[in-house]
């Protein structure tokens, strides 16, 4: 089956939202596509269809913004395509999705490339414990599932989301027994000028601050998880100082703190497979979370009719998200040949200046999750970086001195970044540790990015079919037609 | 779904009933799904209806779920299907805790290859 | 520095291009003493050499190949002993099964001819065959059987050899991309975009990219590629036993050591020598799925993590080319061969011995020699189109 549309949007974030309703209203056919079983993204996560709200409930600014989205959204015309998760992208474009049981193909003029990001948790010796998990990921339970990570958790990293994680759980009647942040209060300070361009999230997260100094939780500032002890449960965990760059102090002490569960988190990473397949140009900006593709004022990338909204475009969060879909949207509009440049005009100039002033705001913020290298020099060469084929930093280090000097390399020779999660978690670990041997990330490279971009079963993807059938399909012509003659003689008994 | 992947071999457990119970479960603000049962790995465990698997798991305080290629012990790390640290075993097919709702009677096992 | 201007070194040979090809002609002329450089302009084994699918495979080569196929997959077998490293090849056994008359009839044609040429191939039953490989489904109307087959972890043959060519005293040139070849008549300049290098040989082996390099020399060369697609699934337990085929060649499958299961069979994606090869072609992946799930039906159950593609370079006799370049002294070419990982160690060394005159074991192939086969629609254009 194939679906024809004029637009395709992936991702049903508030990039994504926005983007497929401002096309939808200046007349394009769009489907958005997420995997999720509602729309809101992850800051918008929905709790499930099956739990209804309390009414007497304590008021939630997100879960009323992403309602309100959520709402305008299925007022639309939008064919929304919940719980398909995208597993290949082609240029042209052809957009491949599966859900539980079925496999579709769509086909677009125009994609928008709303996918958003995903969590970056640097490795230290003990970080594969049970128990410790991402900062962003305890968001998520506290928002969507309406559960506590953890009572009395040790929480680290870096970022915004420390505080608000922080916030959550003590709102929730947990006491997070310390804060380690790997920023000094001074990189807050001198933040500060640059959150005043969203005061309402500047108020918050001072009120956020004010809440965990009444708490009296420990806020270590410099501080970095020097290892966490225990073997199928976490124990304990060992901070220590860092300086400015994330490297360990070792002149000064480390604190051992006893609690059963770690949050951490090092910011965020846009989720770039989609660009990376369809090889749109990417540059490094680490203050915007990496490697991001390059845009135009018009969310335009190198790659014609490929537009990308959102953070997946580089950390700047939900508000610039949704007015970058906007722009998305009214670019791929006017591209089609929907509006006129006037009316371009008209929308553009407004929604640019919105979106100018959150991304101040946005970029700051994405600047205090930027990755520090020092980070990994606490690694010993037992440590494992690449979870999903246990590799260690010592393997990985073995084969950088051994002469692997690109990522993918490195992952050829180790099997690092192979295993199911794609190298989504120990690709920017991997980078960085081939970016100390070669000097810069440019040189270092990225894994190359493969398909299909979740691990998908094969049921879901290849339904039973005749024999014929896969014989007769014309991929199979064109892979039969360059076959040796000896090899031809099915094929040529069938005409 | 019935499997017809060969049986695995008996596995090094390391999961322990806990002790004591501090539901972590948030109250006020929703009210949850209704109750069911599923089994982890032979073990009870309560959930409602709407919560994912790992969630579930997390409220009765089962964090080690699966043990990765080399035998260790790992939990769910991401909780929105990227780590892919939470898998589990549901008829066969490896399916993330994380991403996949509880049910009453799912009988799910735990993930991993003994060495 | 100006890459213009800066001298690389001087060498008694070069090699450009770093696969399976290059580096495997590369390393016994180092261990013969002479001063060798290797040139890639990505790393080494990260092309075709390091994307393929691993196969052994030597029985069922085209005839001509069969004995250098055996002796290729004796090399890797025993890679510890010659190379320093295991590459962590295993020996199983192969099958290639038949699901109607037409396959059956051309499956025992097939056989009789590689027999023929010293092959150990037995035919055997449906039945027999399910027998050797209790997963396949009923339905097979005759199956290839032979015990020696096998395959190894070909996307470790960069690692490999770099460490050899190192311990060798090679130089490795890697992210060094060659632009041109000058002759000089007694020497070589190979221009690079990190400077020149002297050279009084040079060993052309650049995959799917000889025919470019072969016109620096003047020399014209008809390089065909195809753009082959592989998918692997997650860890399973052991589920497949063979390396299993489909006689008309669309499906290859096996399950490596580490319980992953390996598919492929020619299935073409995109890509062309600018770009290499660059995206899959999604429809490809789920009819080899479908094809893969006929055969073997319980692998519907497992996840596939990765595809992957590479360009899998052909002369249209598809014979390879491994011999001097003719009326260039000093100059020689060596590539495209089908199952070429499996073979290259063996062409490699046979290049080897000729270059530095020695007694060859077994038949090279005239690079100057005339082709009579019509090329096909080139593999890359042909599936192009969406
Ligand atoms: C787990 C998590 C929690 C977060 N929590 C917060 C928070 O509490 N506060 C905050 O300010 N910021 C949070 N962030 C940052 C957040 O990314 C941004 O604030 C904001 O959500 C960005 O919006 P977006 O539209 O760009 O992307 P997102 O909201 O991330 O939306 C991207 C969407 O794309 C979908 N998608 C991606 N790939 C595919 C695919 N292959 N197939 C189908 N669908 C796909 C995803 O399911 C997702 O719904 C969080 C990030 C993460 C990863
Ligand atoms: C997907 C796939 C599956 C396959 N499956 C099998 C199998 O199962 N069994 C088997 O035996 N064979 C298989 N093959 C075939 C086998 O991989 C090839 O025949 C073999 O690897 C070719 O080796 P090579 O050294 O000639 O080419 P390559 O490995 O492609 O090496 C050529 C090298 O030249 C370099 N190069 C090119 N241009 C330049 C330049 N200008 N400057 C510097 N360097 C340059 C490239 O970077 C590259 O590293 C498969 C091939 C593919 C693509
Ligand atoms: S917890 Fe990461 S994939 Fe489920």
């Amino acid at each position: 089956m194939t679906l024809e549309q004029d637009l395709i949007v992936i991702g049903a974030g508030p990039a994504g939202i926005s983007a497929a309703i401002t096309a939808s209203q200046h007349g394009l056919k769009v489907t958005l596509i997420d995997e999720a079983p509602i729309a809101g993204g992850q800051i918008y996560r929905a709790t499930p269809q099956e739990w209804t709200p309390n009414t007497n409930g304590s008021p939630d600014q997100d879960l009323d913004d992403g309602n309100s989205l959520r709402d305008s959204l299925s007022k639309s015309n939008i064919t929304h395509l919940t719980n398909h998760v995208v597993w290949a992208v082609a240029p042209g474009f052809e957009v491949r999705a599966v859900s539980d049981s079925k496999e579709i193909k769509l086909t677009a003029k125009k994609l928008i490339v709303c996918s958003g990001v995903t969590e970056r948790i640097l490795p230290f010796p003990g970080w594969t414990t049970p128990g410790v998990i991402g900062l962003a990921a305890s968001t998520n339970l506290l928002k969507s599932q309406q559960i506590l990570p953890s009572r009395e958790p040790v929480i680290a990293g870096s970022g915004p989301l420390l505080y608000a994680v922080a916030n959550a759980i003590i709102e929730a009647g947990g006491k997070p027994v310390a804060i380690a942040d790997v920023g000094s209060l001074f990189d807050w300070v001198v933040s500060l000028p640059k959150l005043f361009a969203a005061p309402a999230l500047l108020i918050r997260g001072l009120i956020w601050r004010a809440r965990i100094f009444k708490a009296r939780i420990t806020v270590l500032h410099r501080h970095h998880v020097a290892r966490v002890y225990g073997d199928d449960k976490v124990e304990s965990i060992e901070l220590m100082p860092i300086d400015a760059n994330g490297t360990p102090l070792p002149k000064k002490k480390n604190i051992k703190i006893k609690s059963t569960s770690l949050i951490v988190g090092h910011g965020l990473i846009p989720s770039l497979e989609i660009t990376r397949l369809l090889k749109a140009k990417h540059v490094f900006r680490a203050e915007r979370g990496g490697w991001i593709p390059e845009l135009d004022a018009f969310q335009r990338t190198s790659v014609s009719g490929l537009y990308v909204a959102g953070d997946c475009g580089g950390i700047s969060g939900a508000k610039t998200a949704a007015l970058s879909g906007t722009i998305a949207g009214l670019q791929a509009s006017f591209d089609s040949g929907m509006i006129t440049e006037k009316i371009f005009q008209d929308l553009y100039a407004p929604t640019e200046s919105k979106r100018n002033k959150a991304e101040r705001f946005g970029k700051r913020m994405g600047k205090l999750m930027s990755i520090r290298s020092g980070l990994l020099e606490g690694l010993t060469p037992e440590t494992i970086v690449c979870r999903c084929e246990d590799i260690t930093y010592g393997q990985i280090m073995d084969a950088v001195n051994a002469g692997a000097a690109d990522c993918n390399e490195v992952k050829a020779w180790t099997r690092g970044g192979m295993g199911p999660c794609q190298g989504r978690t120990c690709g920017e670990t991997i980078a960085e540790i081939v970016t100390r041997q070669v000097g810069d990330r440019d040189k270092a490279g990225f894994f190359t990015a493969r398909v299909p971009l979740r691990p998908c079963t094969i049921d879901a993807l290849a339904p039973v079919c005749s024999y014929d059938d896969i014989w007769n399909s014309d991929v199979a012509k064109v892979a039969t037609a360059i076959l040796p003659a000896e090899n031809t003689e099915y094929k040529n008994s069938k005409k | 779904m019935q499997s017809h992947l060969p049986q695995l071999a008996p596995l090094r457990r390391e999961c322990k009933l806990p002790e004591t119970k501090t539901d972590l479960r948030i109250r006020g603000k929703f009210q949850r799904g209704k109750p069911v049962e599923f089994t982890f790995d032979g073990i009870t465990v309560n959930a409602f209806e709407g919560e994912s698997i790992a969630t579930a798991l997390l409220a009765a305080d089962i964090v080690s779920t699966k043990l990765s290629v080399d035998g260790y012990p790992r939990g769910p790390v991401c909780h929105m299907g990227s780590c892919q640290e939470c898998a589990v075993r549901i008829g066969g097919r490896k399916t993330l805790a994380c991403k996949t709702k509880v049910s009453q009677g799912l009988q799910v096992e735990i993930d991993g290859l003994k060495k | 520095m100006n890459a213009k201007t800066h001298s690389l070194g001087r060498f008694d040979i070069t090699v450009v291009g770093g696969g399976v090809m290059g580096c495997s002609t590369a390393l016994p002329l180092a261990r013969a003493g002479l001063k060798v450089a290797v040139f890639d302009r990505r790393g080494l084994g990260l092309e075709a050499s390091g994307r393929n699918a691993g196969s052994l495979s030597p029985m069922i080569k085209k005839s001509e190949l069969v004995a250098h196929a055996i002796e290729g997959y004796q090399m890797w077998m025993s890679s510890k002993d010659w190379l320093g490293a295991d590459i962590g090849a295993h020996t199983k056994p192969g099958m290639i099964v038949a699901y109607n008359q037409t396959e059956a009839e051309a499956l025992e044609r097939l056989v009789t001819d590689r027999c023929a040429n010293g092959a150990k191939i037995e035919l055997i039953s449906g039945k027999k065959a399910i027998e050797k490989e209790p997963q396949l489904s009923s339905g097979i109307t005759l199956a290839a059987y032979s015990e020696v087959d096998g395959h190894g972890e070909s996307n470790r043959t960069g690692q490999v050899f770099n460490i050899a060519l190192d311990q060798a005293g090679a130089d490795i040139f890697s992210h060094c991309d060659v632009q041109r070849i000058e002759d000089k008549n007694g020497h070589f300049e190979i221009h690079t975009d990190k400077g020149i290098a002297y050279s009084t040989k040079i060993v052309l082996a650049g995959g799917a990219w000889l025919e470019g390099m072969a016109s620096w020399l003047g020399f014209s060369l008809t390089v065909q590629y195809k753009v082959n697609q592989m998918i692997v699934t997650e860890r399973a337990p052991t589920l497949v036993r063979t390396v299993l085929g489909v006689q008309n060649g669309l499906l290859t499958l096996k399950q490596a050591t580490n319980g992953t299961i390996v598919i492929g069979g020619g299935w073409q994606g995109h890509g062309d020598l600018e770009n290499g090869a660059w995206h899959i072609e999604p429809e490809a992946v789920v009819r080899n799925l479908q094809l893969a799930r006929y055969v073997i039906p319980q692998i519907k159950d497992l996840r596939v993590v990765r595809t992957w593609l590479g360009l899998e370079a052909v002369l249209p006799d598809y014979l390879p080319a491994v011999g001097a370049v003719p009326d260039v002294e000093g100059a020689y070419v060596i590539g495209c061969c089908r199952g070429g990982w499996a073979i290259g160690p063996c062409l490699g060394s046979l290049l080897a011995d000729f270059i530095l005159d020695r007694e060859l074991k077994l038949p090279i192939f005239d690079p100057g020699r005339k082709i009579d086969a019509k090329p096909f629609a080139a593999a890359g254009s042909a599936s192009k189109g969406m």
